[in-house]
C-alpha cells in the first residue's frame, strides 16, 4: 500500500508513459518500418534468446495479473454475500500484489515489442499488417485495464457499503473483461502464427476475423484462463508461504497460513480442468496439421512430455501433500490420517504410468531400439493409459480434499450415513469408468468391434477418453453438492487452528509456485517450437541464423534463467511495495467467530 | 534469514528442472536441406535425390515406412508396381503425382486422410523436386519414367544460383554432398549413397593411371561418370554414377579449388 494519497497516482503515470512509449513503437516509421533487414542481431546471447526472456517473463507477470483478479472479485463476493469482513480484506490484499506488478507487467511488454521490431522487424512488420486494427485497440484496451485496476484498487475503502459495495464488484468484474479481452487479442497474434487462417497461399491477408479465429485461438484462450487462475492462486500462496515463514507472532502465522491455503485452493481448482484443456488444444492442433501434431507428440519435441510429466506429477503430489499436512491442524483430522498412504499410492503409480515413453520417434535409431511400445511397460506408455490415470490421479486429489473439508466436522441426522454411503458409490462408479474404458482401449474384452481379446481400433478408442472425462467430472460435480448439503449443519469436533502448520507445508506451497511456472516456461517453449523453422507456420519462413530448434536441454536453461527472473523481480517488487506500508490489521477465520471449520477456500471456489 | 533459506530451496529445483531437462535426449530440429537437382540426372541420380528429397524437406518418413507397415501411413514398397493399378485411366506415373499434390483425392483403404499436399506449404516442394519423389516411388517395384527438370530459377529454393559459402565445410553444405557422403572429420557430412571420403586421399591417385589425386578428385566432381568409384556403402558403385554432373555449374573456380584442396588433405 501506498503511504499518501498524491503517491496513489504514481502507478497511472507511469503506465501512460508505457503507453505513450508503446505508441511511438508502433508508429514511428523509422523502427516498424525500416525496409532493410530482416533480422538484427542481439549483442552477447542472440536475438532468438534476447526475445525469449523478454516475452516469457512479461507473460508470467501478465498471467499473474490476469488470473489474481479473476478469483479477487469472487473472494470479494463471497465476503459480501455472507457479510464476513475477512474475505473483503484478503480480496483486496490480492488485488494489492497485482497493483504492485502491473507497472513492471507494462514495461515488460513494451520491452517485447522493442525487442520485435528491431530484432525481428520482418517478421512483427508482417503481423502487423495482418493485425493492424488490433494493434490500435490493444494499447486503449491495455489502458482501459489499468485504469479499471487502479479505482478497484483505491476505491476499495471508499465503497465499502449498500450500492457503492455492488458498484465496487461490478468494476471488479469489468475489470476482469478488460483483461479478458485483451488475453484474447494478444493470443490471436501467437496462435495465427502457429495456425494461419484467413490469408491466402502467399500470406495475403483475406480475412482478418478468420485470422483471428484460427484454430488453435479458442482453445488457447480457455487454457491460458484456467492456467492463469492456477498460476495466480500458486504465486499468491508462495508469497503467504514466505510471509508465515517470517511471520514474528501467532497472529501473523494465522493469517498468512489462511491466505496460503486459499491461494492453493484456487491453484488446485485451476489445476484439474487444465488437463482437459490440453487434450483440446492438442486436438486442434492435429486437425491443423498431422505434421506438426506428429513433431508435437512423435517427433523431436516427445521428450518434452517426460519433463511435463514429471512436473505435473509434482504438482498433483505436493498440492495433496499440502492437503494431508493440513489436516493435522484440524482436530478431527486424525481420523483420516490412514488412508493418506493408499492415496499416495495411486498418484505414485499414476505418475509413473504418465511418465513412460509413448512410441518416442525421436530418431529412427532411437525407433529400433524400443520399439513402438515401451520395452518394460509396453502397452502403459499409450494414450489411453495416460488418460486413465491423469483422471485417476484427479479423483485422487478430489478425495483428499474431501477428507480435509471434513476432517473437522462430522454430519449429523439420519440420512448422513446413507448419503456419504452415496457419495462412496459415485466416486468408485467413476473410477471403474475410468479403469474400465482404460483396460478396453487396449483390449476388446466382449468382442464388441471384432475377436473378443483382440485390439479396439483407434478411431472408437479415441472416443473413449470423452467418457472417462464425463465420468469423472461428474463425480467431482454430485459429490461436492451433496458435501454441501451434508454439512450444512454438521457438528464441529473442535477448534480448526490456523498457524499451526509445520514449516515444510510453506516449503510445499513455494515448490507448487515454482513447478508451475516452470511447467508454464516449458509448454511456452512446446507452443513454439512446433513451428520448427517457421516464424508463421507454412507462410512466413524463419532465414535467421536461429531457425533450427534448440534441443530441450538448452530450452530448460532458458526457462530456468525465465523463472529465477520473474521470481527475482516479483519478490523484490513486493518487497519495495511494502516498504512504506503501514502496518494493517490482519486477519483470519478465528475458531470462535460462526463458520469455524468451513475451510476458508472451500466457500470461496464454489 | 526464512526468505534465504526459500530462494536457497526455490534455485535448488529450478536447477534440478534443468539437470533433469539435460539428461534426457537431446535433439535439435534443424531446418531441412536442399538437395541438389539438374534437368540432366540419370533416371537413377534423380530416384536417389529424391529419396533425400523425401528424408529432409519431405518429411514423408514421419509417417511411412518403407519395408514395413507404419501405423500411420501406407508401406511404400513395391507402390512402384501398385501405383499403376490404383485408379482407373491413371498411370503410375500420373497416380503418383497426384498423391503428391492432391493426396485425399484417393484414399488407400483403411486410411485417413492425413497428407497435406507435398507443393503446398509448409512442405512446399518444388516441381523438380515432386519429380525425383517420383521417380524414387516409380523405382520401388516399377519402372521410372518421369523426367528430369531443372529448378525454375524463380524458385526461391533454387539451388542453381553459385552460392557464397566460403570454407570447404560451407561448400559442402551448400552443395549438399553430406546428402551421399561420410567425412568423419566433418560432422553434418553423414551420407551413405556414395564412397566413404574420409581418406579419399590416401587412394585419390591410384585410380586413374596418370591423373594425380587432385586431378583426380576435381574431375569425379565436375564428370562424376569419367570414372566410376568401386566400393559404395551398399555394394559396387553404380553406373551410370549416381552422383549428379552439375556442380561444374554450382561451383566457382575459387570453391573447387578450395574443395579439392581441402578432399587432398583428407588421409
Ligand atoms: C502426415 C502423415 C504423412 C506424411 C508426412 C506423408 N504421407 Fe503419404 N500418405 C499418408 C497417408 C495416411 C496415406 C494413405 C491415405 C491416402 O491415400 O491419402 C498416404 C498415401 C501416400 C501414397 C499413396 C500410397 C498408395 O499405396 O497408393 C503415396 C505415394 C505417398 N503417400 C507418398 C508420400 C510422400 C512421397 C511423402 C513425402 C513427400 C508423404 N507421402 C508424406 C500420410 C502421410
Ligand atoms: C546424389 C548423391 C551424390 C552427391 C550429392 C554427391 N556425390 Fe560424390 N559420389 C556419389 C557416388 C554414387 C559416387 C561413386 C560413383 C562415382 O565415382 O561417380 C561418388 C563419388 C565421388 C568421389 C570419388 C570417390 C572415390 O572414391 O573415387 C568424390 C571425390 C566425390 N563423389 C565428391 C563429391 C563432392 C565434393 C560432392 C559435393 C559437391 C558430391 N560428391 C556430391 C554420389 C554423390
Amino acid at each position: 500500500m501506498l503511504s499518501s494519497d498524491k503517491q496513489n497516482w504514481r502507478p497511472l503515470v507511469r503506465a501512460a508513459f508505457v503507453i505513450f512509449f508503446l505508441l511511438i513503437l508502433f508508429t514511428d516509421p523509422a523502427l516498424a518500418q525500416s525496409p532493410d533487414p530482416a533480422y538484427r542481431e542481439f549483442p552477447l546471447i542472440g536475438s532468438r534468446v534476447a526475445l525469449w526472456l523478454v516475452a516469457e517473463v512479461h507473460l508470467m507477470f501478465a498471467a499473474f495479473m490476469l488470473g489474481v483478479p479473476m478469483f479477487a472479485v469472487v473472494v470479494e463476493m463471497v465476503g459480501w454475500r455472507n457479510k464476513d469482513a475477512r474475505y473483503d480484506a484478503l480480496a483486496k490484499e490480492f488485488v494489492k500484489l497485482v497493483v504492485i506488478a502491473a507497472s513492471t507487467t507494462a514495461i515488460l511488454g513494451a520491452l517485447l515489442t522493442f525487442v520485435l521490431t528491431v530484432f525481428y522487424p520482418k517478421f512483427f512488420n508482417y503481423l502487423a499488417n495482418i493485425f493492424s486494427p488490433t494493434f490500435i485497440i490493444y494499447p486503449i484496451l491495455f489502458f482501459g485495464e489499468s485504469f479499471t485496476l487502479y479505482l478497484y484498487y483505491y476505491g476499495w475503502d471508499r465503497m465499502m457499503e449498500g450500492a457503492a459495495k455492488v458498484g465496487h464488484i461490478i468494476i471488479g468484474i469489468v475489470l476482469n473483461i478488460w483483461g479478458t479481452i485483451l488475453m484474447f487479442v494478444a493470443n490471436a497474434w501467437l496462435t495465427f502464427a502457429i495456425s494461419p487462417a484467413g490469408v491466402d497461399d502467399q500470406g495475403n491477408l483475406v480475412d482478418l476475423w478468420a485470422a483471428i479465429t484460427n484454430p488453435t485461438w479458442m482453445p488457447i484462450n480457455v487454457h491460458r484462463l484456467i492456467a492463469n487462475v492456477a498460476f495466480g492462486g500458486s504465486i499468491v500462496a508462495a508469497y503467504s508461504a514466505i510471509k508465515f515463514l517470517n511471520s514474528k507472532n501467532a497472529e501473523e502465522k494465522a493469517h498468512y497460513d489462511w491466505m496460503g491455503y486459499v491461494g492453493n485452493f484456487i491453484a488446485i481448482i485451476g489445476l484439474i480442468p487444465l488437463p482437459f484443456a490440453g487434450y483440446w488444444l492438442g486436438r486442434e492442433i492435429y486437425g491443423f496439421n498431422q505434421q506438426m501434431g506428429i513433431t508435437m507428440m512423435g517427433g523431436f519435441l516427445s521428450w518434452l512430455w517426460i519433463i511435463q510429466a514429471l512436473l505435473i506429477g509434482i504438482l498433483f503430489l505436493t498440492a495433496n501433500y499440502y492437503l494431508w499436512v493440513g489436516m493435522g491442524r484440524i482436530s478431527g483430522g486424525e481420523r483420516y490420517r490412514r488412508y493418506i498412504k493408499y492415496l499416495a499410492a495411486i498418484l505414485v503409480v499414476g505418475w509413473i504410468v504418465w511418465a513412460t515413453p509413448h512410441s518416442i520417434v525421436a530418431s529412427l535409431e532411437e525407433a529400433r531400439k524400443i520399439g513402438q511400445f515401451h520395452p518394460l511397460l509396453g502397452v502403459l506408455g499409450v494414450m489411453s493409459a495416460k488418460n486413465t490415470v491423469v483422471n485417476l490421479m484427479i479423483l485422487t486429489t478430489f478425495i483428499s480434499f474431501l477428507m480435509y473439508r471434513r476432517a473437522g466436522k462430522e454430519a449429523r441426522g439420519g440420512g448422513a450415513r446413507r448419503v456419504k454411503i452415496l457419495q462412496a458409490i459415485m466416486v468408485v462408479s467413476a473410477a471403474s469408468v475410468v479403469l474400465f474404458y482404460g483396460v478396453y482401449g487396449y483390449v476388446d474384452i466382449f468382442g464388441l468391434f471384432g475377436d473378443p481379446g483382440s485390439g479396439t481400433p483407434a478411431i472408437i478408442r479415441i472416443g473413449f477418453s470423452v467418457y472417462q472425462v464425463a465420468a469423472v467430472l461428474a463425480a467431482l460435480f454430485f459429490v461436492t453438492l451433496l458435501d454441501i448439503f451434508l454439512f450444512r449443519r454438521a457438528t464441529t469436533l473442535g477448534p480448526m487452528s490456523w498457524g499451526q502448520m509445520p514449516e515444510r507445508s510453506q516449503y510445499a506451497l513455494v515448490l507448487l509456485a515454482v513447478t508451475f511456472t516452470w511447467l508454464m516456461g516449458l509448454m511456452g517453449y512446446a507452443r513454439n517450437a512446433i513451428r520448427q523453422d517457421w516464424h508463421v507456420f507454412g507462410i512466413l519462413k524463419d532465414t535467421s541464423l536461429d531457425a533450427y530448434s534448440p534441443t530441450l536441454g538448452f530450452a530448460a536453461i532458458v526457462i530456468s534463467v525465465c523463472v529465477i527472473l520473474f521470481f527475482g523481480l516479483i519478490a523484490f517488487i513486493f518487497w519495495l511495495g511494502e516498504l512504506g506500508e503501514k502496518k494493517a490489521k490482519l486477519t483470519f477465520p478465528s475458531s470462535e467467530s460462526k463458520p469455524a471449520y468451513e475451510p476458508a477456500g472451500s466457500g470461496g471456489g464454489k | 534469514m526464512q526468505s534465504i533459506k526459500v530462494a536457497v530451496f526455490a534455485l535448488s529445483v529450478i536447477v534440478f528442472f534443468a539437470l533433469f531437462a539435460n539428461s534426457i535426449p537431446q535433439i535439435e530440429s534443424r531446418p531441412p536441406k536442399e538437395v541438389a537437382l539438374g534437368a540432366d540426372m540419370t533416371p537413377q541420380q534423380l530416384a536417389a535425390a529424391g529419396r533425400q528429397v523425401m528424408d529432409t524437406k519431405g518429411g514423408c518418413f514421419t509417417c511411412h515406412s518403407i519395408g514395413s507397415p507404419g501405423p500411420r501411413a501406407p508401406d511404400l514398397q513395391g507402390v512402384g508396381t501398385r501405383a499403376a493399378t490404383r485408379k482407373p485411366g491413371l498411370n503410375a506415373e500420373a497416380y503418383l503425382r497426384e498423391s503428391l499434390i492432391e493426396p485425399c483425392a484417393y484414399i488407400v483403404e483403411s486410411y485417413q486422410c492425413l497428407m497435406t499436399p507435398m507443393n503446398k506449404p509448409p512442405v512446399s516442394l518444388n516441381d523438380a523436386e515432386i519429380n525425383a519423389v517420383i521417380a524414387f516411388l516409380e523405382s520401388l517395384g516399377g519402372e521410372i519414367t518421369v523426367k528430369p527438370i531443372a529448378v525454375s530459377a524463380s524458385s526461391s529454393s533454387s539451388t542453381s544460383q553459385v552460392t557464397d559459402a566460403k570454407t570447404p565445410p560451407e561448400i559442402l553444405k551448400a552443395m549438399a554432398c553430406f546428402g551421399c557422403h561420410t567425412i568423419s572429420s566433418v560432422d553434418f557430412m553423414t551420407g551413405k549413397v556414395g564412397p566413404d571420403l574420409s581418406h579419399i586421399s590416401t587412394v585419390a591417385a591410384t585410380r586413374k593411371p596418370g591423373l594425380s589425386a587432385k586431378d583426380y578428385l576435381r574431375e569425379s566432381i565436375l564428370d562424376p561418370n569419367a570414372f566410376i568409384a568401386p566400393d559404395c556403402p551398399d555394394g559396387p558403385c553404380k553406373s551410370p554414377s549416381l552422383m549428379p554432373p552439375i556442380f561444374g555449374d554450382r561451383l566457382t573456380a575459387k570453391q573447387l579449388d578450395m574443395l579439392v584442396e581441402f578432399l587432398a588433405g583428407l588421409k
